[in-house]
């Protein structure tokens, strides 16, 4: 199963437990994003990308330049695990 | 589920001489916990007010009624991250090359649609060609 395939299934399982109301603010949340024109100000293929310092788990800074130097970077953006 | 699939993969990814981090909003003890808890070797990197986020043009800040139903989950998401901003990511992947330039962003802003991993190792792989065998 794709990881696509996966979320999908996890929110069908999770979105029976919520009343009407709430799934009513949770979408209407994402469409909102999408019609107000986010999608279209993230940072776009040929452009440079923002050099960042970030602490790890440990606290411990890591910096984008120090990574770049061993090759391509690989970032994802993760909202949380709650 | 998504760092799971991406550890999954991991292996295709450094093999094609890239490095994955993730960034969360989340405390550093929060994603402490994640690694442990889904054995994920790569780095989790905590972006507090998701400042690096709005570089990317990532950032948003959740509406008022959305907020009231995070609270009755319950979730507290100023104690969760540690700021008051009731901000968020977009979820988002780039690959970024040796010289800094993005060869390769994917981001929706519906949570539950995510980057598929084998779409980021095929772009590794395409990058990886067109810089003409040069190592990484």
């Amino acid at each position: 199963m794709s990881l696509n395939e996966e979320l999908h299934a996890l929110r069908t399982r999770l979105e029976a437990r919520r009343s009407p109301e709430t799934l009513a603010v949770m979408h209407g949340a994402v469409d909102e994003l999408r019609r107000s024109g986010a999608p279209a100000r993230v940072l776009r293929p040929g452009t440079p990308a923002p050099r960042f310092s970030l602490p790890n788990a440990d606290g411990r800074l890591v910096d984008s330049d120090t990574l770049l130097a061993a090759g391509p970077l690989v970032v994802t953006f993760y909202r949380g695990r709650w | 589920m998504e760092l799971v699939a991406l550890q999954n993969a991991l292996t295709q990814i450094t093999d094609l001489g890239a490095t994955l981090v993730a960034i969360s909003p989340q405390r550093p003890e929060h994603n402490r916990e994640l690694i442990r808890s889904r054995g994920l070797e790569f780095e989790i990197l905590s972006d507090a007010g998701n400042e690096v986020a709005d570089r990317f043009g990532l950032r948003f800040t959740l509406p008022e009624n959305l907020r009231k139903v995070y609270a009755s989950f319950p979730l507290d998401l100023a104690v969760y991250n540690g700021d008051a901003s009731w901000t968020l990511p977009m979820p988002a992947r780039f690959i970024i090359d040796r010289d800094g330039i993005i060869r390769y962003a994917e981001s929706d802003p519906d949570y539950t649609t995510r980057s598929e991993p084998e779409h980021t190792v095929a772009a590794l792989r395409e990058l990886r060609g067109r810089s003409g065998g040069r190592h990484g």
